[in-house]
């Protein structure tokens, strides 16, 4: 399964564009400043807004195209969305939540033993904390067995000890997944935490140079003045072109 | 005193209360929901028999029921009855008089909607009218029942589109409020008084029903 992107929104104050590939099992973090249109382009992937030019691909299956006038309604798209805040039902109970796009009603009891909430399966959302809440949302939207799974800032609403549980449950679980990961986040660190391709946004486009400048700053605030190229060797690299990738086991620390 | 009169009106308000969602319930969701520039208009025309006289209305209503109006001449092609001076006739008055006292509450409560449960299950795979009555109408319980306790209520009270389209016709068209006009009017207040006097109570108890619905809601 890939996700093949290549899209361009012109919004208010700014025009959002990307072009990039995410492949399966691999979590790509989008990171970048409040208002860089983060949130623009996960909403457009899933079909909850549409781009103004460009295509967006899964596999072999076209979701928008705007040279041949395809655009696939959020409805067929297949994806797993998770929102910044809490998006469950009010009127039905986690369970009935988890289960309400499911296919297959025999995910539910896996899902939420794996999210550690089986003990309030039967609970409301107003009754349970926004950690419980989130988790559940994250079953929710596996539960579908999507083909892409979309985090929109996912952790921002949380405590920091909820926020780093969610965090490690995710980096458990995506190695499970054989899907495409698409994590948005203005969080560096989780960006880094998380994903094995880091983008950078800063005023709708991928920008290479904040996210060093924004390494460089965190370096120096956590063990003073170091070099550039230490930063480079913690495994964070600007590659040629636009991606900035991580190398795997490596982090800002 | 007879009861007839005032077992009419409930009737009436009854079957207003039942029929009227399924001509409110498009018009709310698009004024809440939709995003084209003919919302207002459409705004406008519906809370129109709110701010209109009554007589103005009924008159209005008298012209396209009659058996040579727009309405009376189809509704008398297809079931060979006439509209006009029967039920069904102040049956049909009393949605059109109602309308906006349904769209408005149903709107509001669709309004308070967290939008982004809608988005929510368009992601989950949830047509729009799925997502209507497995997402909107669960979460709007108390906004509808709030808008047809209110129908109820006011159908009960209404005087003059009735009197307009269905005239005086004990056991047919005479429903409670005519029938109150009618007895002041012959100097009949004994009766005047007990027909008032059981309407008066049955509209208080449903409109604490209301204030308490909204008040959950609220909380």
């Amino acid at each position: 399964m890939t996700l093949s992107i290549s899209v361009s929104k012109k919004l208010e104050a700014l025009t959002v564009e990307l072009e990039t590939v995410c492949p399966s099992n691999s979590l790509t973090a989008i990171v970048g400043p409040s208002g860089s249109g983060k949130t623009t382009l996960i909403r457009m992937l899933a079909g909850l807004e549409t781009p103004d030019s460009g295509s967006i691909r899964c596999n072999e299956a076209t979701w928008y195209s705007s040279s041949n006038d395809i655009c696939v309604a959020a409805q067929h798209r297949r994806v797993g969305l998770v929102f910044q805040d809490y998006t469950l039902f009010p009127h039905l109970s986690v369970e009935k939540n988890i289960l309400f796009a499911a296919e297959n009603p025999d995910v539910a009891p896996e899902l939420l033993d794996t999210f550690g909430i089986t003990h309030i399966r039967n609970k409301k959302p107003h009754s349970i904390s926004g950690g419980e809440r989130q988790r559940a949302a994250f079953c929710q939207a596996l539960a579908r067995e999507p083909v892409v799974l979309l985090l929109d800032e996912p952790f921002s609403a949380l405590d920091v000890t909820t926020r780093r549980k969610l965090q490690h449950l995710l980096l458990e679980i995506k190695t499970r997944l054989p899907i495409p990961i698409i994590h948005v986040t203005h969080d560096l660190e989780e960006a880094t935490l998380l994903g094995d391709t880091i983008i950078a946004m800063e005023q709708g486009k991928e920008s290479p140079d904040w996210l060093n400048t924004q390494l460089l700053a965190a370096h120096h605030a956590t063990r003073g003045n170091l070099p550039y190229e230490q930063c480079h060797q913690c495994g964070i690299h600007a590659q040629a072109g636009y991606d900035i990738k991580r190398e795997k086991n490596a982090g800002i620390r | 005193m007879t009861l007839e009169p005032l077992l009419l009106s409930a009737k009436l308000a009854f079957c207003t209360m039942v029929l009227i969602p399924l001509l409110a319930f498009p018009p709310a969701y698009f004024l809440a929901f939709g995003k084209c520039r003919g919302k207002s208009i459409l705004d406008a025309l519906i809370t129109l028999p709110m701010v209109i006289p009554p007589t103005v209305l009924g008159f209005g209503l008298l012209v396209i029921m009659t058996p040579t109006g727009a309405v009376g001449s189809t509704w008398q092609s297809l079931t060979g009855d006439r509209l006009i001076f029967s039920f069904t006739g102040i049956l049909f008055a009393s949605l059109v008089f109602n309308l906006p006292f349904a769209v408005q509450p149903l709107r509001a409560s669709f309004e308070k909607l967290d939008k982004r449960l809608l988005e929510s299950a368009a992601v989950l795979g949830l047509s729009p009218f799925q997502t209507f009555y497995r997402v909107v109408l669960p979460n709007c319980v108390s906004g509808i029942v709030a808008s047809s306790i209110l129908v109820f209520a006011h159908s009960l009270g209404e005087f003059g589109v009735i009197l307009m389209v269905g005239g005086s016709i004990p056991g047919k068209t005479q429903v409670a409020s005519i029938a109150i006009f009618e007895a002041v009017e012959a100097l009949r207040y004994e009766d005047a008084l007990y027909m008032s006097a059981a309407l008066v109570p049955v509209c208080f108890v449903f409109l604490l029903i209301i204030n308490t619905v909204n008040g959950r809601q609220r909380s």
